[in-house]
């Protein structure tokens, strides 16, 4: 593909990604098989993408006060653990398959975006500004809302570690980031506030394709000059997307990418 | 372990270091965007050596967090979550060897 649009699809991705709350790759990668990429060949720069990403939003995401550090680097061990396989039986698995793994995905992403609810933590009067922050020793924390502070425990961690495995393998494979997965499962079944949830899971996208990536890279599946591209693109629409954030409505951007990800899923089942 | 109802402990340090985490991670996207850009437009086969570097760069950022949180829980001596980011290292080095001795 040429640089120039491969750039430009990485930072387009990248910025609707972010202002949707999805993600770039999820976007991306489908992008590229249906351009004419192999979806193997497609995969890392999927997670160069991610990983970037997470990269460019760490800065505004630690200002906020809302990575709890601790519930990303506990429930990654299940997901890195997943990535590892998942990359690992991408090597195993044909073309085909991996094509129709991607529209699947497409798919459970487009649901994701549409069905995500809105925040139902409440304010705690009894506690202020001393209290926000992740909390040493404890899967819980608080945060700032307002005026007010919202505290928070993560529950059900167990079947969080599903989600998360299952959400890793799906990285591995496809070459998604799997946040689609990751916040929902942080937030509906652990309980963690959706503002938390997807602040952390931005954290752990990031160590998840990170996992997929080294075996990649060892298996020599990188193309380092198209990997370059899609960093540039995806930091560069990384910071784009969080300018834009402001002004667009993530519902309404989530809505149009659900959309758009069921055309795209569409698109891959019919060539797969 | 606290009960649901309790109040836990913030480090007064974490915040400072949060920052930092945050102020090195925009200063080091930048970089690596550069040095991407540089490894794109270099002709090869200098451009590609750039480029590779600019991919390790992106690829150990999130292993270096990890790291650099172990340090600071160990610090805080949060062992708990001390053992839980080893565990996660060690499950990422695993990937690794078990992908180099099966090959590409």
């Amino acid at each position: 593909m040429n640089p120039a649009v491969l750039a430009l699809a990485a930072a387009a991705t990248a910025a609707l990604g972010a202002v949707g709350g999805l993600g770039g790759a999820v976007l991306l990668v489908p992008f590229l098989v249906v351009t004419g990429t192999s979806a193997s060949d497609a995969a890392p720069l999927g997670l160069l993408s991610v990983v970037a990403g997470s990269l460019a939003a760490a800065d505004r995401h630690l200002r906020e006060r809302t990575v709890h550090h601790r519930i990303g680097v506990l429930t990654e061990v299940a997901a890195a653990t997943g990535a590892v396989i998942g990359a690992l039986a991408a090597g195993a698995i044909t073309e085909r398959v991996l094509t129709r793994v991607l529209a699947v995905v497409a798919l459970a992403a487009a649901v994701a975006g549409g069905l995500r609810r809105g925040l139902r933590n409440r304010v705690d009067p009894r506690l202020g500004d001393e209290a926000v922050g992740e909390w040493v020793g404890q899967a819980a924390g608080a945060y700032p809302l307002g005026d007010g502070v919202v505290p928070y425990r993560a529950r059900r961690l167990g079947w969080g570690m599903v989600g998360m495995a299952t959400s890793g393998v799906v990285s591995g494979l496809a070459g998604v980031g799997g946040g689609f997965i990751k916040t929902p499962v942080t937030s509906e079944i652990m309980g963690v506030p959706v503002k938390v949830a997807a602040s952390t899971s931005t954290f752990t996208v990031g160590i998840t394709a990170s996992a997929a990536l080294m075996v990649m890279a060892v298996r020599g599946h990188i193309d380092p000059v198209p990997g370059a591209v899609v960093i540039v693109g995806a930091i560069v629409g990384g910071y784009g997307g969080s300018v834009l954030q402001g002004r667009l409505s993530p519902p309404v951007v989530r809505r149009v990418l659900s959309v758009l990800l069921v055309a795209v899923a569409a698109v891959l089942l019919v060539r797969g | 372990m606290a009960t649901d109802d309790a109040v836990g402990r913030v480090d007064a340090r974490q915040r400072h270091d949060e920052q930092l985490i945050g102020r090195w991670s925009r200063r080091l996207a930048a970089a690596v965007a550069i040095v991407a850009f540089i490894g794109v437009v270099l002709p090869t086969p200098w451009g590609s050596v750039v480029a590779a570097v600019a991919v390790v760069g992106v690829i150990v950022t999130p292993v270096g967090r990890v790291c650099w949180l172990i340090v600071v829980w160990r610090r805080q001596r949060d062992w708990r979550f001390v053992g839980v980011g080893v565990v996660l290292v060690c499950v990422m080095a695993a990937g690794v060897v078990v992908a180099a001795l099966r090959g590409g």
